[in-house]
């Protein structure tokens, strides 16, 4: 039996831990806080899954709308697969002992969100994530094979071999931080959970420990990381100095709402207190979104169009936030729909359908990552003994020599050619190569 | 998912247990270190770069500027990683520069838009 150390307490980590210690593994659990502190606990949404396995249309739509939002870059392999394992995934966490939202029938509720064509989310109203990260830490408290070591803050991998990251991991340096001390602690598998990186923008909708340091560590460890230009912003999160950014829904612009610029805000109100002047009825505030210069759907158009738009106009102008203005729709009708979103307006004073909604895009997800295997095993960087000049080789740890024999004599050769290149033809240089 | 399949894979593979003596983190020299000064400052100098250089619409001059401050911050960082005490906020400053480095590192070597990758010195696909 193995003695594994989890960095991270989020849904992966304590999932993680509660499968390896009921196999009966001595499993550790280090995270830097408190595991209530993870952005699985903020996690309002749900988790997609098709339920029955056997449903093979309800499988192909759900790998169909995935690779559609996937912009073409997803490895299908890897989609099928994990949308075929997701009912699995899902007993496993009914069996923990979570509590999704189900129908008076007793059925499970389904939601529909952004991407999906049908109702395929589980969920538990609007905090599912606090529901599973409940079950999981309540599971791995009283587990007699799991140990969690809460306020310990993991600093960096300790390679087997240093300089050698194809040799492996034995251990992990960490920050104890009530005692302030650097404890060594070794284990036969490190299982790296943790979270994002959205504390590296100003404005995020990520808790304050999203700050990338599993990603870094396996770096400085030798790994491979991938696609880490993908960041995702929430176009509309509520911008207040004081307090950290709030998403308001995507749905208030749905229902009407439209996000102006400070200057398309004041014509506006000029105009309406104009039309008061007359006698007129409010003007709407659509023909003067600076949105309509990026998409004629003006606020209604998708999340990048828009975010992208917001993010243009506040560069352009200095601003802080733009505003996502409601005053000239039903208020009744917004508090109905969004109680949440006006509780949280009430600690800064402000009123759905009255005034202006200071929002500005925060960063939310982070797509990329490690690259790793269809299991999770990451991939090893370029050897930096090869002078770093070839960026893209990357190579499996277990294939590593014959691998990293091919690319030293390609390189070798080329290095021949180039110094070669004076005294022989062009000609034979270019075959030498190819 | 992930979590289910490494975890899975390690109880089929069942590694025996063989911990070995480590290494102390920098045995010598640990009594040598310093307190370090606040890194408050350094912090949201980070955020606001990120921010405004490498948002949602990136352009090459902006992610060039960005690498070049975050270069001289993890020059910083470093220095001070050396010589002081750990703590939290180094270690955290320390990982969320290198995180700022690969991301800007990667968005200067795409070529195209797509997903959710926009430089607007890039023609549209």
């Amino acid at each position: 039996m193995a003695h594994v150390a989890i960095i991270g307490s989020g849904i992966a980590g304590l999932f993680a831990a509660l499968r390896l210690g009921d196999a009966g593994h001595t499993v550790t659990v280090i995270t830097k806080q408190r595991p209530t502190d993870s952005s699985t606990n903020w996690a309002q949404g749900g988790i997609a899954a098709i339920l029955d396995k056997t449903d093979g249309i309800g499988l192909e739509s759900h790998i169909k709308d995935t690779l559609e939002s996937g912009d073409g870059l997803c490895d299908e392999r890897i989609v099928r697969s994990i949308i075929e394992e997701a009912s699995e995934r899902i007993q496993d966490l009914l069996t923990i002992g979570v509590k999704f939202e189900t129908d008076e029938d007793g059925t499970f509720n389904l939601v529909k969100e952004g991407g999906h064509s049908t109702r395929r989310i589980l969920h538990a109203k609007d905090a599912t994530g606090k529901e599973i990260e409940r079950a999981l830490s309540e599971g791995a408290a009283n587990h007699p094979n799991i140990t969690i070591k809460p306020n310990t803050l993991a600093i960096d991998l300790i390679q087997t071999n240093h300089g050698h990251p194809a040799q492996g991991i034995s251990g992990v340096w960490c920050l104890d931080q009530v005692s302030q001390e650097v404890l060594t602690f070794g284990a036969d598998i490190i299982f790296l959970a943790t979270g994002g990186v959205g504390q590296l923008w100003a404005t995020t909708t990520n808790p304050t420990v999203a700050t990338g340091d599993g990603l870094a560590m396996a770096y400085r460890a030798g790994a491979a990381v991938k696609d880490m230009a993908f960041i995702q912003f929430h176009p509309t999160a509520l911008a207040r100095k004081n307090d950290r950014p709030f998403l308001i829904t995507e749905a208030v612009r749905g229902e009407g709402g439209v996000i102006l610029d400070q200057a398309g805000l004041s014509k506006w109100q000029k105009a309406c207190q104009k039309a008061a002047n007359e006698g007129a009825p409010m003007p709407s505030p659509s023909p003067f979104s600076f949105t309509l210069e990026h998409s004629p759907l003006g606020s209604m158009a998708t999340r990048d169009i828009v975010a992208r738009a917001i993010d243009q106009n506040m560069k352009q102008t200095g601003a802080e936030n733009v505003y996502l203005v409601t005053s000239h729709l039903d208020k009744v009708h917004l508090l109905n729909h969004f109680p949440t979103i006006q509780d949280r307006l009430d600690r800064h004073g402000l009123h759905l359908g009255r005034d202006p909604l200071p929002v500005a895009p925060a960063a939310h997800y982070v797509v990329g990552g490690l690259d790793v295997d269809s299991i999770g095993r990451p991939h090893a960087r370029e050897c930096s003994t090869l002078r770093g000049w070839w960026t893209r080789c990357r190579f499996h740890w277990e294939a590593t020599c014959a691998r990293i024999w091919r690319i030293y004599s390609r390189l070798v050769r080329y290095w021949r050619s180039r110094m070669h290149w004076n005294a022989r033809s062009k000609q034979t240089c270019i075959q030498q190569f190819a | 998912m992930y979590a289910a399949r490494a975890a899975d894979h390690i109880i089929e593979t069942n590694p025996p247990t063989e911990l070995k003596e480590l290494p102390r983190w920098r045995a010598d020299g640990l009594s040598d270190l310093i307190e370090h000064a606040p890194l408050i400052n350094d912090r949201a100098a980070l955020r606001a770069t990120m921010s405004q250089e490498v948002g949602i619409v990136k352009r090459f001059d902006r992610l060039h500027r960005a690498q070049r401050r975050l270069t001289l911050l993890s020059e910083e960082v470093d220095i001070i990683w050396k010589q002081a005490v750990p703590s939290r906020e180094i270690v955290e400053l320390r990982n969320m520069t290198l995180a700022g480095q690969l991301v800007i590192e990667d968005s200067l070597a795409r070529k195209e838009n797509k997903g959710l990758h926009f430089n607007a010195d890039l023609k549209k696909v």
